[in-house]
């Protein structure tokens, strides 16, 4: 017992120093990366782009599923941004509730007989309608598959544009956040394929007519705590693996990609649960088995807010999709690990994948029992414990700190005091209270994944405005 | 040994420890610090940026000499930045004003410097801030550097020329794509469309000597700044071999519109590549000239869509020959034709202001036309206006022309509207026409509902 007990310690803590090595990394990459990405935009004259007739145009994807709250007010923000060409194209993905009949009164829609080719099969168009008020709007209303990836092909074989835009219904982005993300692709046109921006989560700020008018922690400490997950999760780890030109996720809340190359590798997979991540591998693995040179970006100013679940159990369903989406995405793309071909993709960021996301919540569970044996067969050695525990919270809280610090001398959005010490000051709560709970859920996804459990299931919203539960971008590391 | 690897890992969690515990200290008092300097830093700023606006006249007349204010980093960066974004929006006599102040405060200079000695990513901005200062003293260090400088030191450069614009520039940068540089081709055609907006013809004369990799770039240009009645010298791209070029000569050719255009604009529609006939129907459009109804019609059975499209829209342009127009392409018994080009009399209003045409003298005309624009695919806008038009002869025989169109979707819908009336708005909002977007956006559609989109969108 003592033997295995020993080689289980020992084997968690390289685990657990190899986790923690990984991170350092990340953080020092984002910081470069921060620098970097400042200048360019030093240099890139945006409000030129603005007035450019050069300037790519951009379709913006939006898939709305019972939507009724938010989607009018999300669409009017989109059209309303500052972009020389857009066009909106939101697909009515089967809602039963007045999604549809909402749209049809706002931007007075009619019904048009605009031929809908289905490059990418998807379920079939009920109809396709144009604006009267806003030309550039076009609603197309299908049947429902249960998935969201089906709705966004049909918008993509719908888009006209060269690049595409997609993001969630309920997401507000910032009115300029489609010419920031456009930044790396207008600087390197011939290698960049797609570029993500930043999600953050916008419970407790005021948004009026679409836009965020007054940034704000939300009050409660369950959706404070995914703002400080994100800012952690976008901040560092993001912006230090695109750093590093390994990055596999751009959140589907809001992401840039070249439309011809998302129609070669034929959208993006209907099965998938994780669609937006998916898309990501497959565009890795399709570009480098094409031996291209190319570039996956990601930008940390462009800003897209969305409500983050302010319930338990919303949270938790959330996470235990993202997990079982993860284990999804790794599993169909199992032939990259390790193999040579992928490059740095194949050889780190696959391997990073699997050993510290997908095996993290085992590891963590692992650790667990390890102490809890270790206590009742007297095995464990109570200063050898605190010091690792204590060394493991300061270290999770340096991280966490580590991402506010870059906020605050960056983008600087949370600039009442209260907010920054309360940020900061659960930076320290995190690790006893969220991250346990956390790896539950994800254990929770991987059984999922393993009883082929993958339904969606709807979240309850209560729309912008009324401070309340939400949808879901990736927030890992 | 068990003893040594115990008091080495506990040595290493102490170290570990006490590292973390340093960093963290040391983040949180600079985040703490940073935000309260920076408090701090603001209203200087803002203090400091005010006395600068206040005395921004005798700052640039040199009242308030340059040694005031140059010396304190954060009062040049004020000055500095005020006065690059006012060149942006002066007018000459401005402009002079300025590269003046940049002349005498010694701000040109010390970029001059910048550009020459520092390195990276300081050299790039140097070299762009030459570029925002519009000072031709720039031209030769920032065509030295696009010669010889690395990648991206030449790719600032050659921004910072397109931002100068002068033809010495423009030529500058055409003989630095004779050697290969990274750079996207959206700089380049942005930096030499700025460069020869004033002189297209000195571009003209470059693109004959071009290769093929910088040609299709120099004719997209030329069609960015072709004016009208420009000289002679587009005719020898109308043959070039690329077709990239062939296109950007169609493009021209509308904008300067010499004699005979239409000519060579209808051979070109009968080019191999899809995007060259494409450019030549629009050109051709552009022109608006009736002569070349016949060709925009062959065009319209063109085997790509996107053709067939700006033909229709072509077409439609065409003032005053909705009829005969609709007559020529129901002859050409191509469905897919007749359909492009009723979608677009349809989206353009000329088929509701035709059906106007019902109640007045000459109806027999407008009636044959209403017929071959419901073959084409009018009914359902046809049936709306049979059931809403306000005046009765037009509906009447609007009810004529459906009937003997003889099409089954038209009489659904026309039972349809007539079974239920209530669901139907009082006053029509034509679909997908210009006329019924006005009204829907000026608030005279739709029975004087309150159209909640807002004006920006």
């Amino acid at each position: 017992m003592t033997a295995f007990l020993r080689t289980a310690s020992w084997l968690l803590a390289f685990y657990y120093a190899g986790t923690n090595f990984v991170y350092l990394i990340l953080f020092v990459q984002s910081i470069r990366a921060t620098v970097e990405h400042h200048r360019l935009l030093k240099g890139l004259w945006i409000h030129r782009v603005r007035g450019s007739k050069l300037t790519p145009p951009i379709s913006i994807l939006v898939p709305a599923r019972n939507e009724q709250l938010s989607i009018v007010e999300s669409v009017r923000s989109l059209l309303a941004l500052d972009y020389p060409e857009i066009e909106v194209i939101v697909v009515n993905d089967g809602s039963t509730d007045g999604t549809l009949e909402q749209l049809r009164q706002s931007f007075r829609l009619v019904e048009s007989d605009i031929l809908h080719v289905s490059e990418i099969a998807t379920a079939s168009i009920r109809g396709v309608y144009m604006s009267a008020a806003d030309r550039r709007l076009l609603v197309l209303d299908k049947e429902s598959s249960g998935r969201k990836a089906d709705a966004l092909n049909a918008a993509l074989n719908a888009s006209s544009a060269p690049f595409v835009c997609a993001i969630d219904a309920d997401a507000v982005l910032e009115n300029d956040a489609l010419l920031r993300i456009m930044a790396p692709a207008l600087n390197d046109p011939a290698h960049v394929v797609a570029s993500g921006g930043i999600v953050r989560a916008a419970n407790g700020s005021t948004i009026v007519n679409g836009r965020v008018t007054r940034v704000r922690l939300p009050r409660t400490a369950l959706e404070t705590l995914q703002v400080l997950e994100y800012l952690r999760s976008f901040l560092i780890g993001r912006q230090g693996w695109a750093r590093m030109d390994m990055l596999l996720v751009i959140s589907g809340a809001f992401g840039v990609f070249r439309r011809d190359l998302c129609k070669e590798i034929g959208g993006f997979r209907n099965s998938a649960i994780g669609e937006d991540m998916d898309l990501i591998v497959r565009l890795h693995r399709h570009l480098r088995e094409k031996r291209g040179k190319y570039r996956i970006a990601f930008v940390p100013d462009p800003v897209c807010w969305t409500e983050v679940p302010d319930r338990l159990g919303s949270l938790a369903r959330q996470r235990a999709r993202w997990q079982n989406g993860l284990a999804d995405v790794l599993w169909s793309n199992r032939e990259m690990t390790l193999n040579p071909k992928y490059g740095r993709i194949g050889l780190l960021a696959m391997p990073y994948q699997w050993l510290f996301e997908f095996l993290a919540p085992l590891a963590e569970v692992l650790g667990w029992a390890a102490v809890l044996v270790g206590s009742v067969s007297h095995a464990l050695d109570r200063s050898f414990f605190i010091m690792y525990f204590l060394f493991g919270y300061l270290f999770s809280g340096l991280l966490s700190v580590g991402s506010v610090l870059l906020e605050e001398m960056v983008y600087h959005r949370y600039n009442d005091w209260g907010d920054l010490c309360r940020l900061v000051g659960f930076c320290f709560v995190e690790p006893l209270y969220y991250r346990p709970l956390n790896t539950i859920w994800r254990v929770q996804g991987l059984w999922h994944f393993v009883t082929g459990r993958n339904s969606w299931q709807l979240i309850h919203r209560a729309g912008f405005g009324q401070g309340s539960p939400a949808k879901e971008p990736s927030a890992q590391i | 040994m068990r003893f040594d690897s115990e008091i080495l890992g506990l040595a290493a969690a102490w170290l570990g420890v006490g590292v973390t515990l340093a960093v963290l200290a040391l983040l949180l008092l600079f985040i703490f610090l940073r935000r309260l300097t920076r408090a701090r830093w603001f209203r200087l700023r803002d203090r400091r940026g005010q006395f600068v606006r206040q005395h921004w006249n005798e700052i640039v007349d040199g009242d308030i000499p340059a040694a005031t204010w140059c010396f304190r980093k954060l009062d040049r960066q004020i000055v500095e930045e005020i006065a690059l974004d006012r060149m942006e929006l002066a007018d000459s006599e401005e402009a002079g004003r300025l590269t003046m102040f940049f002349r005498d405060s010694g701000l040109l200079d010390r970029y001059k410097y910048d550009a020459r000695k520092r390195t990276g990513w300081q050299r790039r901005q140097s070299l762009l801030t030459l570029g925002r200062m519009l000072a031709p003293e720039a031209l030769p260090i920032l065509i030295a550097t696009l010669e010889d400088g690395a990648d991206e030191d030449a790719v600032a450069a050659l921004r910072a020329l397109g931002r100068i614009g002068s033809t010495e520039a423009g030529t500058a940068i055409l003989r630095r794509l004779d050697r290969p540089l990274s750079c996207p081709r959206e700089v380049v055609e942005l930096a030499l469309t700025t460069c020869f907006r004033a002189d297209p013809e000195a571009l003209m004369s470059h693109i004959p000597f071009a290769d093929d990799k910088i040609r299709p770039v120099l004719a997209r240009v030329l069609a960015e700044v072709a004016v009208a009645g420009m000289a002679d010298g587009w005719s020898t791209l109308i043959s070039d071999p690329l077709p990239e070029v062939r296109a950007a000569a169609a493009r021209t050719l509308a904008i300067v519109q010499p004699t005979g255009a239409a000519m060579v604009l209808a051979m070109l529609t009968e080019d191999v590549e899809w995007f060259v006939r494409l450019r030549a129907t629009a050109a051709l459009g552009e022109l608006a000239d009736p002569y070349t109804i016949p060709v925009l019609i062959e065009r319209l059975c063109d085997s790509n869509r996107l053709v067939r499209l700006r033909a229709a829209s072509a077409l439609v342009r065409m003032n005053g020959s909705g009829f005969q127009i609709l007559t020529l392409a129901s002859r050409t018994e191509d469905r897919y034709a007749l359909q492009a080009l009723v979608s677009e009399f349809e989206r353009s209003g000329k088929i509701t202001r035709m059906v106007d045409g019902l109640a007045k003298p000459g109806a027999a005309v407008v009636h044959a036309g209403l017929i071959t624009a419901a073959r084409g695919g009018a009914v359902r806008l046809l049936a709306d206006l049979a059931q809403r038009h306000p005046d009765e002869v037009v509906r009447r025989r609007l009810d004529q022309i459906l009937e003997q169109v003889e099409d089954p979707v038209a009489r659904e819908y026309l039972a349809k509207l007539r079974e239920s009336p209530a669901e139907i708005d009082e006053t029509p909002v034509p679909r997908n026409t210009a006329e019924g977007i006005s009204r829907v956006l000026t608030g005279t559609g739709a029975a004087g509902r309150a159209d909640p989109t807002p004006a920006s969108a």
